[in-house]
């Protein structure tokens, strides 16, 4: 336990300075935050034609209202934190970057539910956008790492046994 | 043979299901919520910067550090700089961890819990100061500097320290804590997944 959570905070500590340096900024971070707005925009469009976006954001053209998909707000920060845990924890490397690719997927899901959703609240209600923004949806983006990690935690003991039981078999 | 539920299928529900009141609680109580970690933060600056804080003002949710750092004011004047942060910013893994702790029907949660929120309040107070150093370090950086003595290397840290206690901190210490104490937990996800793997085998024999 000592092991994971000293790999952990180590792993996760670079993974965050990288993140911030302007390369990566450059190269990863706001690209895919332009990218979510987009993605964000697309779905949208099915239910609500007037939804556009631009740069990092997503705007309603009739009402003018919109929201600016910041740092903290594109799931980067919770990706890192479950490679960090997927990482620092004993596995083989296959089943550590189905980890991380998988889990990175489920989690930007989330988080494209997190930006359509506060995209309508701060329409509807200001205080309650502040809420969403500021305290639940970070809860709930935190809960889905937990989650996505501990079914990866489940996969990772079922695939071990299945090697194991396979071993046994062939001896 | 019915297959068992899931573990983790019955802990996220009762986590989803728990942070809503748990939220709702918390938000109710925030103006007690955010004290400690105003005291908190007040002390941690006076000990690190004891040559211009001079103090804090606390109304609601919304602390104010008295500084005397002095700025160029929009009027033209000189003004002192006094920056504000809203406090319970900081805090919301509080009702996080309280979800956790009865998502998993942790026994022991009349000590586990005050434990943890006394356990998270240095991490709270940490996102709080490094809010109020951005103001002074970056934004006013230019003017504050003879009296800070912060030099580039400072400022970069600060910044890293903001953004940690800002964007990482606020959960991820309740998620470690909860680890910590609900370890078996993760104990039982890994047995259940080790079954399942043998589950087939078994079968065809």
């Amino acid at each position: 336990m000592a092991r994971f959570f000293i790999v952990f905070i180590v792993v996760l500590v670079l993974l965050f300075a990288a993140e911030l340096t302007h390369p990566v900024q450059d190269a990863v971070v706001v690209p895919w935050t332009i990218f979510l707005a987009k993605m964000s925009a697309a779905i949208l469009v099915f239910f609500d034609g007037t939804v556009i976006s631009y740069g990092k954001v997503l705007q309603h053209s009739v009402s003018g209202l919109g929201v600016s998909i910041e740092a903290g707000c594109n799931g980067i920060e919770a990706a890192l934190i479950l490679t960090a845990a997927v990482l620092a924890y004993p596995a083989a490397w296959p089943m550590r970057l189905v980890g991380i690719v998988l889990g990175f997927i489920a989690i930007q899901a989330a988080n494209v539910l997190r930006v359509i959703t506060l995209f309508y609240l701060v329409e509807y209600s200001e205080p309650m956008f502040k809420f969403a923004h500021l305290y639940l949806w970070q809860a709930l983006i935190m809960l889905d790492v937990l989650i996505v990690w501990l079914l990866w935690v489940r996969q990772v003991a079922r695939h071990e046994a299945r090697v194991e039981v396979g071993r046994a078999q062939a001896a | 043979m019915r297959k068992q539920r899931s573990v983790i299928g019955g802990f996220f529900l009762r986590t989803f299901l728990w942070l809503a009141p748990a939220l709702a609680l918390w938000y109710w109580a925030r103006n007690f919520v955010v004290m400690p970690v105003a005291w908190l933060a007040e002390a941690f600056m006076r000990f690190f910067f004891p040559g211009w804080v001079s103090g804090t003002e606390l109304d609601g949710i919304h602390l104010t550090l008295i500084t005397r750092l002095v700025i160029p004011h929009a009027s033209g004047r000189m003004a002192d700089l006094t920056p504000e942060v809203s406090v319970l910013t900081y805090c919301y893994g509080l009702p996080l961890l309280l979800a956790l702790f009865l998502g998993v029907r942790a026994k022991g949660l009349w000590w586990k819990l005050p434990l943890c929120a006394g356990g998270l309040l240095p991490f709270q107070a940490w996102g709080v100061c490094f809010a109020w150093l951005i103001p002074i370090a970056v934004e006013a950086g230019q003017y504050t500097r003879s009296t800070t003595y912060f030099n580039s290397w400072d400022v970069n840290l600060i910044g890293l320290g903001y953004q940690l206690g800002f964007l990482v901190l606020p959960t991820l210490i309740p998620m470690l804590m909860w680890l910590y104490f609900e370890r078996s937990f993760v104990i039982t996800v890994a047995v259940e997944g080790a079954m399942e793997g043998s589950e087939p085998t078994q079968s065809r024999r």
